[in-house]
């Protein structure tokens, strides 16, 4: 009788605990968007940069648009590769995906790479609030760039409130801060990221989307090394 | 001959203005060809010796990532038998390890920096403050071995000081991003752009921070470098497993063993380079030497130009007449080079005393090291003497030749 109600409570604690990485890999996921990319160095805006992000599955592509140094490039990344056509050239070189993503306290990976629920598990959750929960991640694998996160994550939305980067030895290295929640196609998701390098001072980066979409209706063709070159 | 050469003593002794003025000029050749000699030797040495004592070693293994992952449930087989083989060798003196990430980052408040990081082991340390010259701090990791010690060049771009914190970040062997934070001991002047980026750090501290199981280089040092080529092939032999199917030389199982000339070929290319370099400019230096001594000596012939009338009119011939001459020439060679040889030598020996000599920064990219501690060589000296004996002796012989044709009334008779 004990074994039957404790494994009836495990069900129905199963049934109502919600899959977080996988909903927020959902909640994350737009196949297309514009950004518009910021880094302030001790409030002032020292770059910027206008972008439309075109995804689908694990790839993704970004066209440039401003400023007009950098109008025509072009970004194409799988989950281990990450291009760049520059347009003055007509060639494409490879970057490394730990590199900075364009000057910026986000690296390539960090913008590129959607994956919590393939890369992370869920060590600990604690609940903050009625609605916010903070869950304490570790990465499944030694090859994942942070080793641990604590993501805050409003329960309502199901969206990110804040993002807690750090490294194998436990040093916090970056923040992301998630604001401004829209709904898109019924699935809320931040507009505004917000990222801080906790190890420089004064210094942050804004991404603002808009236009965002779940879906695109690109084909498949056009993520590919081929089509970025035209 | 014996009479010839007291004449050519006795000449010499007379013609003392000609004489020193072509001595001062030998004399300044001479020294100038030695220093050029001994500064490129030096230069081609240091770089060797200094590379061979503490940067490569005169072996190394380099270990692949893959291999010093914790991943590789095999790699604590595999030191073990490496260290067990290296024993086995009495030609190996000492062998240390290495932690070498690749592209690391220094983060300081308002900047990052890419450097070298190394992770050496303590007992590397004497060894490298007498590479290195210590221009603050002292040449530890401090009580925690969680100092640093990094180049001036590092220092002066960021206003580095001793006891300043600073964190490290760098991809561990498997991709994930680690950091640490570290405080400077000690700043050391670099001597190159290739030591400039160099961060040296202690070894347990530098493994935990890669995240590794294994060094990523283990250095031997051996007692004959003769024989460096020929240990590579037996350690390769005795390390490698039977199903290596590595079609690289010395590569095999996630290592590869390297010798000194594989990677200071272009520290030797580079001293070779200004070995040439500079004695182009010798010689060229050499051949405005004997535009000056010839004229000098066709002056010389030309007001001794009754003498020699004289003596053939005495009976002796134009070749004794011109083998004076040329004996003349060998004695002042033979005088001056000896004068410039000894001024050279005090000079080599009183750079090394004051430890060499600082080119500057920027030397490094032309010279291979910014600081240059001449050598000199027997073979370096006797290829001086030869030089310095043979351009005045071919001035004068060309210079004699103008006599060939000269009557001896028209000798007789110039003023």
């Amino acid at each position: 009788m004990l074994i039957l109600l404790s494994s009836l409570s495990c069900f129905a604690a199963n049934k109502e605990e919600p899959h977080y990485l996988e909903l927020l890999d959902k909640c994350l996921y737009i196949e297309y968007g514009t950004a518009r990319m910021e880094v302030y160095i001790k409030n002032k805006v020292i770059r910027y940069y206008e972008m439309e992000s075109y995804r689908k599955g694990e790839k993704l592509r970004m066209e440039f648009s401003a400023p007009a140094t950098e109008k025509g490039r072009k970004m194409l990344s799988n989950e281990t590769n990450l291009w760049m056509y520059l347009p003055r050239t007509s060639k494409v070189i490879k970057l490394p995906l730990k590199q900075s993503f364009m000057g910026s306290d986000a690296s390539n990976r960090d913008l590129m790479r959607i994956a919590y629920k393939k890369d992370y598990t869920i060590l600990k959750k604690t609940a903050k609030g009625n609605t916010i929960i903070e869950l304490e991640l570790k990465a499944k694998d030694t090859s994942v760039s942070y080793n641990s996160m604590i993501l805050t994550v409003d329960t309502q939305t199901m969206t990110p409130i804040k993002q807690e980067m750090y490294s194998l030895s436990r040093k916090l290295i970056k923040t992301m801060t998630f604001e401004k929640s829209v709904k898109v196609d019924g699935i809320y998701m931040p507009s505004i990221y917000i990222i801080t390098d906790e190890l420089r001072k004064n210094t942050t980066t804004k991404l603002v989307y808009s236009q965002l979409k779940r879906k695109n209706d690109k084909p498949i063709e056009f993520f590919t090394l081929a089509s970025i070159r035209r | 001959m014996k009479s010839f050469i007291k004449l050519a003593i006795r000449n010499v002794k007379r013609n003392l203005h000609s004489t020193l003025l072509n001595g001062v000029g030998l004399t300044l050749s001479v020294i100038v060809l030695l220093l050029i000699f001994s500064l490129s030797r030096g230069i081609e040495e240091q770089i060797v010796s200094r590379s061979i004592k503490f940067e490569t070693g005169a072996l190394a293994l380099n270990f692949d990532k893959t291999t010093m992952s914790h991943k590789n449930e095999f790699g604590d087989t595999l030191l073990k038998k490496v260290v067990s083989v290296l024993k086995s060798n009495p030609e190996i003196g000492d062998y240390s390890y290495r932690i070498c990430p690749k592209k690391s980052l220094l983060y300081l408040e308002n900047n990052t920096q890419s450097i070298h990081l190394i992770g050496i082991q303590e007992k590397e340390l004497p060894i490298l403050s007498n590479q290195l010259k210590i221009l603050s701090g002292e040449a530890t990791f401090g009580k925690k071995s969680k100092g640093i010690l990094i180049s001036n060049g590092i220092a002066d771009a960021y206003h580095l000081k001793i006891k300043d914190e600073c964190n490290i970040m760098l991809q561990t062997v498997d991709g994930s991003i680690n950091l640490n934070n570290f405080s400077i001991t000690g700043i050391f002047r670099y001597t190159s752009q290739m030591n400039k980026e160099n961060v040296y750090m202690n070894y347990n501290e530098a493994k935990s921070l890669y995240n590794t199981n294994l060094p990523s280089r283990i250095l031997l040092n051996i007692k004959d470098l003769q024989q460096t080529e020929l240990l590579k092939i037996n350690l390769f032999n005795q390390l490698k497993h039977k199903e290596c199917l590595s079609s690289k030389p010395y590569q095999c199982d996630g290592y590869t063993i390297s010798s000194y000339t594989d990677q200071v070929g272009m520290a030797k290319t580079l001293s070779k380079f200004n070995r040439y370099g500079m004695l182009s400019i010798a010689t060229f230096l050499i051949l405005i030497s004997f535009i000056g001594f010839w004229s000098m000596q066709l002056e010389n012939i030309h007001s001794r130009s009754k003498e020699i009338g004289t003596l053939l009119s005495l009976g002796f011939s134009r070749l004794s007449v011109k083998s004076i001459f040329l004996y003349e020439s060998i004695l002042i060679s033979l005088f001056y080079f000896i004068i410039g040889a000894v001024i050279a030598l005090i000079l080599i020996v009183g750079i090394n005393l004051h430890e060499g000599i600082y080119l500057g920064d920027n030397a490094s990219f032309a010279f291979g090291s910014s600081i240059v501690n001449p050598l000199l060589n027997e073979n370096d000296l006797f290829l001086t003497f030869i030089m310095i004996i043979c351009y005045p002796l071919l001035a004068t012989l060309i210079s004699l030749h103008t006599l060939n044709k000269k009557k001896i009334i028209q000798l007789l008779k110039r003023n």
